[in-house]
């Protein structure tokens, strides 16, 4: 329609003067460049605006579990299975031969039938007298309790606590003006690679070195987030921070003391994570974990 | 005005089929921003135990996983055990109160050329599903490692020993 008016218009206005071919057609080509100019304008502002991200290390640090979970029902089952093919399947043991030449010793003995190499033999300690101390050193051996007292007191700081479970390391760590329970964070400095960053973080938050071993440079895991608007609107600002989380074990038993960085911490088995972390960041962080049922 | 219409549709133009442009031909610098991956060496995977059933599943275990994860399993071999004695002796005294003999039992996986990111999921996998008694380690693979497997023989090193003898004897 526009396109049309306009010829008309330059038509009316020089109807005298003989208009120039270029300027007819020019005038039909308006409304098509006026189309693809909407059209690029949104496509050059995602082009030439580079959005500007804060890069953020996070540790994810755990202990594994330190005892075997209790077997399920089926998983017992399958235990006994197998170990009664193991038996079947094996060859007879140095103990068992022994145990064995023994009874027949002790029934040529009853029967008479002895040679003097038997009477010799017999008074030695036999098979089964080692076998019945054996039994009975087993039984005084005094197993530890898998329930710990930290687990009585439900204390969150101690790694004593869940000890056939994964324990992860939380702290709340201010972010703007709120303060979250998250994996402890923090920006990436000039001159740094990503996991020397995730463990300045770790050193940072914690008082003493804590001993812990970094499962490679890669990252595990990654999460975004925007900040607040009136942030982002500011010159020069970030618009939002992207987390990458490095996996690590913690090695050494002994207990973390809080930093200066961080405002509490917390050891916390996966069922816990649903009451400390934000929704969408524990959705995240779930993706790397390890299972557990 | 027609002329700066003319020019910015001109522009508009160019921008709209320069994409074209880039996607047909990629320029040099992209293969230095595209992320490289690294590849590691030969790494053995040590398993140690007292117990052999558990460690023969294990091992078996690890092997399928490995081949599971899309890793090249080299070989998968058993190195010889090691017999230990522990003596207990009773309280301030040398007079023995129990001997035992144990024997520590080992296997190993051997797997190529891993990528890194890789490495860290099959570790934690591996470390995560450890049975009770077994000792997990993962190492780049050295000589020695492959002198252990080999029984020495005697006999030859004995011969050597007569031989070079009676070559030191002869020179003098």
């Amino acid at each position: 329609e526009t396109e049309i008016k306009l010829a008309n218009n330059t038509n009316k206005k020089i109807r005298g003067m003989a208009l120039p071919r270029t300027c007819i057609n020019l005038s039909r080509l308006t409304s098509t460049s006026d189309k693809i100019c909407m059209r690029l304008s949104s496509f050059a502002s995602t082009q030439t605006a580079k959005e500007k991200w804060d890069l953020l290390s996070a540790v994810c640090l755990e202990r594994k579990p330190v005892i075997a979970r209790n077997l399920l029902p089926i998983e017992k089952e399958v235990l006994s299975m197998a170990q009664k093919m193991e038996y079947r399947l094996s060859l007879k043991s140095d103990h068992e031969i022994q145990l064995e030449k023994d009874r027949e010793r002790q029934e040529r003995i009853k029967q008479g039938d002895a040679d003097d190499s038997d009477m010799d033999q017999a008074s030695l300690n036999s098979a089964q007298d080692f076998e019945d101390a054996s039994v009975e050193e087993l039984s005084k051996f005094p197993f530890a309790d898998r329930i710990t007292e930290a687990d009585k007191e439900k204390d969150q700081k101690s790694l004593d606590r869940m000890l056939d479970r994964h324990l992860l390391l939380v702290v709340r760590q201010k972010l703007g003006t709120s303060s979250v329970w998250i994996l402890p964070q923090g920006q990436r400095q000039e001159g740094e690679t990503m996991r020397q960053a995730a463990e300045r973080v770790l050193a940072e938050s914690f008082d003493g070195k804590v001993q812990s071993r970094f499962l490679g440079n890669a990252p595990c895991g990654f999460y975004k987030y925007k900040y607040p608007k009136h942030i982002r609107e500011q010159d020069g600002n970030s618009i939002g921070a992207k987390v990458f989380f490095f996996k690590a074990h913690v090695t050494s038993d002994s207990p973390l003391k809080k930093g200066s960085c961080i405002e509490d911490f917390a050891w916390l088995g996966r069922d816990e994570l649903d009451s400390y972390l934000p929704e969408k960041y524990r959705k995240s962080v779930t993706e790397f974990l390890i299972d557990e049922d | 005005m027609f002329k700066q219409m003319l020019s910015h549709f001109v522009k508009a133009q160019s921008r709209q089929f320069s994409p074209c442009l880039v996607k047909s031909q990629k320029p040099d610098y992209f293969n230095s921003i595209y992320p490289v991956e690294s590849y590691t060496g030969i790494l053995n995977i040590q398993l140690k135990s007292y117990d052999f059933t558990v460690l023969e599943r294990f091992s078996s275990f690890v092997h399928r996983i490995s081949e599971n994860i899309g890793v090249d399993v080299l070989d998968v071999w058993a190195t010889p055990s090691k017999a230990i004695d522990v003596v207990t002796f009773q309280k301030n005294s040398h007079i023995q109160q129990d001997k035992y003999h144990l024997k520590e039992y080992e296997r190993n996986v051997q797997i190529d050329s891993i990528p890194a990111s890789l490495l860290s999921v099959l570790m934690e996998v591996i470390h995560t599903s450890l049975p009770e008694s077994v000792k997990l380690s993962i190492h780049s693979h050295e000589h020695q490692y492959d002198e252990i497997r080999f029984v020495p023989d005697l006999e030859l090193k004995a011969l050597r020993q007569e031989l070079d003898e009676i070559t030191s004897a002869k020179n003098k």
